[in-house]
């Protein structure tokens, strides 16, 4: 589904150049659990914004899907984004004037999906992160781990082939974490693929391979 | 996707109250000031535009020449349109109108008193489009002693009761056949009247001078055939002319030229292209549609700067929009939509506005505007395009300047502002202030040149004269008796008759000076021997009229301006003819008898009235004047029992002369303070923002030993420098822009440095009040609360 060969990102201003990624080769395949583990700024969100098609890398190919999409622009991206990968984020990102369910129904008014369906769609997902009894709150009325299960379910109501993860759990205590990670272990399990980027054991033993980066080069790969 | 927007944008609204109000209330202040601009506007431009063949009809202006002066005339001599009729076959039809003149009608023992009765020709109704109601446009204009009454005066007289077919009085001393009833002419009409008299009437009468060389009097519109332009006519007007005027005037020296005016362009051109006194005045409209455009900028530009400060705050939302699949178009177009959204709203806020002040703007600007009354369709189209206009306009640099924030900066929270300084929003409140400084000092200088005018002694003394206008031949006759009644009364001091009042202009005639060739132009008054005494026009050599000498034939009065223009240092004992000759007996004192915004011209000063005096000036003590006109009523009713009494205070009647350019003061005034409040709105919101902005670096700086004071200062100093450079650039172009509009005048002021140092007090002080509490509330925070939440 996702390969990389020899992906590089460099980061230029005016005085210094920092190599955030130097020739990063690897695979994801369909319906993989892959945690991507290192210490801070060895590139990890880096990568993970590229495979996201939230940036392109400066080198390198990327093939999503079997199609090369390193050199496409900001509206092919966004168009290829929307129709398969969701996010969650460790700060959960959601609209603050948006209620729940005006958030998690956001990435389906982008896709044009008609009200009726998406408001069935919605609830179902909701329902499934067992928050539908909070659809009508903001943000800021919830708790962090009920915010991070909204921000869950926006990332999946579309349905994604692929949901990255970055850090889902660094804003959450032990508990909200857990339920969180066991989310998208039930994701994975029902066929979506899941890359997290982490520093905790702990959430990366829920994957079944673990990159680790370093100074943006990867060192190993574990597979469980 | 749209509701979601305006969820949104509504929550938005709640949220953040401050710029909210700020925004709305701009842009309503900048919208209604547009509206109402708009209304006026719209209102000027629709002069006689109902017209049907307007785009046929001309009116004639008649140019003088005369050694290289030129004076132009659209009151012209009554044969002119009659010769042009019959020399030119494009000319299919003309009418004339006379000079209004006041008159008072009569009907069963009642009088009543109209001041716009004029006498027109019968072709009126094949020419232009003014509506008859009553009786018939071929015939009712055609019989001398026919009158066609406005709905207003037929409503007056005859109530219900249908008016045709009567006989009325006029002025006591003649009837007149009521035979027709027309519409009230409407207020974008340059035609105005209360009473059409037939003009075959005027054949009728022995003093009515109808010929080509004298009686200007007469206002002509020529009908022309379709097709036909005066451009084609213009090589044989000249032949024309000559051939009934200049082979006569040409020996003194004078040369008549014909132009035709197209009706369209009466109202609005008249004064630009001949100097001709018209109600309409294009610079106007210049200048109050740029104010209303600089209003709307300012506001706009709040909110453009006001939506940039704040978007940090919304980054996130866009990175979110964009990481669920927005495209940058997406974004674009909702906060195009949402700023579209407030200008609908803030559309509310003006309606209400307008319908608040449009009392006041009517009074200003002198007309009977409504929102909606004109053409409704035309004015709610032109507000509807002010709201998208104004919505893109303020939205499109947020909605640009945002969709381009790059997802993963903001997503990941360490977005911050652009880098150096926000050099946009820095140029757009220059402007802001540049624009409100350019008014303000404006405002100044036109408020210092009325006062000029309005203090400036006139020559003569204007308070406590009350003006009895002698309408009829019968109060004209019996003016002498009227006046020994009325000295007795107690309260008056004196009176005097003449046949001009200060402030309306007088008739100019040809006349022959002692020792020059040819005759030259020269205003003429005739007075009674106590008219210059109750006005305190001082005689300054010589003497003047005499009680002994009754009423004096040969001798006059000149001013010094006449005196000057003859270079005569001692002109008592000389001698000007027309006709016969007179000799000069005195030279009177230079007073302003025409408008301010002239120059004082020559003035000649007889006591031989062609038709008697049409005035008597009236001087009475100051307590209780009421009273005392009621008291030379009961005399006037007593000597005068058919005519009806109107009087004027001449003060007022002087003020009223120079209410155009009060009024422009008045809306300079107004919009001048709307534009200030606009920016400091603007200035206020970016202030507050700024308190967050910079609260880190305020705490920094307290941290290692700033004290409130300086830090209070130096934020002020921050904003104010802007406010500072806006003046700096506005001086020279509000100083030229003042000196052309000074140059209107033939007396002015000059403009002072202390309306510069008005203007940086105004701006910078009210700038500085608007800042200094979020300053001096960010100055006093406490460090360890700001640096914590690092």
């Amino acid at each position: 589904m996702i390969k990389t060969e020899k992906l590089s990102k460099i980061f230029r201003t005016d005085e210094i150049e920092t190599t955030a990624l130097d020739e990063v080769s690897f695979e994801v395949k369909q319906g993989e659990f892959v945690a991507i583990m290192g210490p801070s700024g060895c590139g990890k969100s880096t990568l993970l914004n590229i495979l996201g098609l939230l940036d392109n890398p400066s080198e390198g190919s990327y093939t999503f899907n079997e199609k090369e999409v390193a050199t496409l622009n900001e509206r092919q991206r966004a168009k290829l984004r929307k129709n398969n990968i969701g996010f969650v984020f460790q700060s959960f990102n959601l609209i603050d004037e948006l209620n729940v369910r005006e958030n998690v129904e956001l990435p389906l008014i982008y896709l044009g999906m008609p009200a009726s369906q998406r408001k069935k769609r919605v609830e179902e997902v909701l329902e499934k992160m067992q928050i539908l009894h909070r659809k009508k709150h903001f943000p800021m009325q919830l708790s962090g781990g009920q915010q991070q299960r909204v921000a869950v379910a926006r990332a999946v109501v579309a349905n994604p082939n692929l949901i990255l993860a970055d850090e889902p759990t660094g804003n959450l205590d032990s508990a909200n974490g857990e339920e969180v990670m066991n989310l998208l272990e039930t994701l994975n399990g029902e066929g979506t693929t899941i890359i997290i980027v982490t520093h905790s054991q702990r959430d990366a033993e829920y994957a079944q391979r673990i990159v680790r980066l370093f100074d943006g080069q990867i060192i190993t790969e574990n597979i469980k | 996707m749209f509701k979601n927007y305006i969820v949104v944008a509504i929550r938005n609204l709640f949220r953040n109250k401050l710029f909210s109000v700020i925004n709305i209330l701009g842009l309503a202040i900048g919208m209604a000031a547009t509206m109402l601009i708009t209304e006026y506007i719209i209102h000027e431009l629709s002069y006689d535009n109902f017209h049907e063949q307007g785009d046929q009809i001309y009116r004639v202006v008649i140019q003088q020449e005369k050694g290289g002066n030129i004076d132009y005339s659209s009151i012209i001599t009554s044969a002119v349109g009659v010769s042009i009729v019959q020399d030119f076959p494009e000319a299919v039809s003309m009418v004339r109108f006379s000079n209004p003149h006041d008159a008072y009608f009569s009907f069963n023992d009642k009088n009543y008193y109209e001041s716009d009765i004029t006498y027109a020709d019968s072709t009126l109704f094949d020419i232009l489009s003014f509506e008859l109601l009553a009786g018939d446009p071929n015939s009712c204009l055609a019989e001398p002693r026919s009158v066609v009454l406005t709905e207003k005066v037929a409503k007056k007289i005859f109530a219900d009761a249908d008016p045709i077919g009567e006989i009325i009085g006029y002025n006591g001393e003649e009837h007149l056949k009521v035979t027709g009833v027309i519409a009230d002419p409407p207020p974008n009409s340059t035609i105005q009247f209360d009473a059409i008299i037939s003009f075959s009437t005027l054949y009728q009468m022995d003093n009515a001078y109808l010929g080509w060389d004298g009686g200007w009097n007469y206002t002509a519109f020529i009908l022309l055939a379709k097709g036909s332009s005066p451009m084609d006519m213009q090589e044989r007007f000249e032949d024309f002319m000559e051939k009934y005027i200049n082979y006569k005037y040409r020996q003194h020296g004078f040369v008549l030229s014909l132009i035709l005016q197209p009706l369209n362009e009466v109202h609005l051109y008249s004064g630009k292209d001949y100097g001709l006194e018209g109600k309409g005045r294009l610079t106007n409209l210049f200048v109050f549609s740029s104010i209303a455009i600089f209003i709307l900028l300012i506001a706009c530009f709040n909110f453009m700067n006001l939506s940039t400060a704040r978007s940090v705050k919304r980054a996130k939302e866009v990175g979110i929009r964009k990481v669920s699949g927005a495209s940058r178009n997406t974004i674009i177009r909702q906060f195009l939509g949402e700023s579209v959204f407030l200008s609908l709203l803030a559309l509310v806020f003006a309606l209400i506005l307008v319908e608040l002040f449009q009392p006041l703007f009517n009074t200003v600007t002198g007309r009977q505007l409504h929102l909606f009354d004109q053409s409704g369709v035309i004015v709610l189209s032109i507000f509807l395009l002010m709201v998208i206009f104004t919505g893109v306009l303020a939205g499109s640099y947020p909605a640009f300047f945002m969709s381009r924030f790059q997802v993963i900066r903001v997503i990941k929270g360490n977005f911050v502002q652009q880098k150096g300084k926000p050099v946009f929003r820095n140029i757009l409140v220059v402007i802001q202030f540049l624009i409100s400084a350019f008014l303000i000092f404006s405002t100044l200088v036109i408020q210092s040149q009325i006062r000029f005018l309005q203090d400036k002694p006139l020559g003569f003394e204007k308070e406590n004269i009350f003006v009895i206008p002698l309408t009829t031949d019968r109060a004209r006759k019996g003016y002498k008796a009227f006046k020994s009644k009325i000295v007795g009364i107690p309260g008056v001091i004196s009176c005097g008759a003449s046949t001009g009042i200060p402030g309306r202009g007088l008739t100019k005639n040809g006349y022959m000076p002692e020792g020059l060739a040819e005759p030259i132009m020269i205003h003429v008054m005739d007075v009674d021997d106590d008219y210059l005494n109750i006005m305190e026009i001082p005689v300054i050599q010589g003497e003047g009229f005499s009680k002994e000498s009754g009423m004096d034939t040969v001798n006059i009065l000149i001013n010094e301006t006449l005196a000057k223009h003859l270079g005569w240092e001692n002109p008592i004992g000389k001698s000007i003819s027309r006709g016969i000759e007179m000799k000069v007996i005195g030279l009177i004192q230079d007073y302003h008898f025409a408008s301010l915004n002239e120059d004082i011209r020559p003035l000649l000063i007889t006591q031989i009235p062609w038709n008697g005096f049409y005035n008597l000036s009236v001087r009475l003590h100051e307590t209780d004047t009421r009273k005392t006109m009621e008291m030379i009523q009961k005399e006037w009713d007593i000597m005068f029992p058919d005519e009806s009494f109107e009087y004027f205070s001449l003060e007022s009647y002087i003020e009223e002369a120079y209410r155009g350019v009060s009024g422009l003061r008045q809306i300079f005034i107004y919009f001048a303070f709307l534009a200030i409040i606009v920016a400091c709105l603007g200035l206020l919101g970016l202030a507050s923002y700024s308190t967050g902005q910079k609260s880190k670096e305020v705490g920094i700086r307290k941290v290692f030993g700033a004290d409130n004071h300086s830090i209070t200062i130096k934020l002020a100093v921050d904003f104010l420098k802007w406010v500072l450079l806006a003046n700096i650039i506005a001086f020279p172009f509000a100083w030229w822009a003042m000196e052309v509009w000074l140059q209107n005048f033939a007396y002015s002021v000059d403009i002072s440095i202390l309306a510069i140092l008005m203007t940086l007090l105004i701006t910078l002080g009210l700038s500085l009040l608007t800042v200094i509490f979020q300053a001096f509330q960010l100055a006093n925070s406490n460090p360890a609360d700001v640096l914590k939440h690092e």
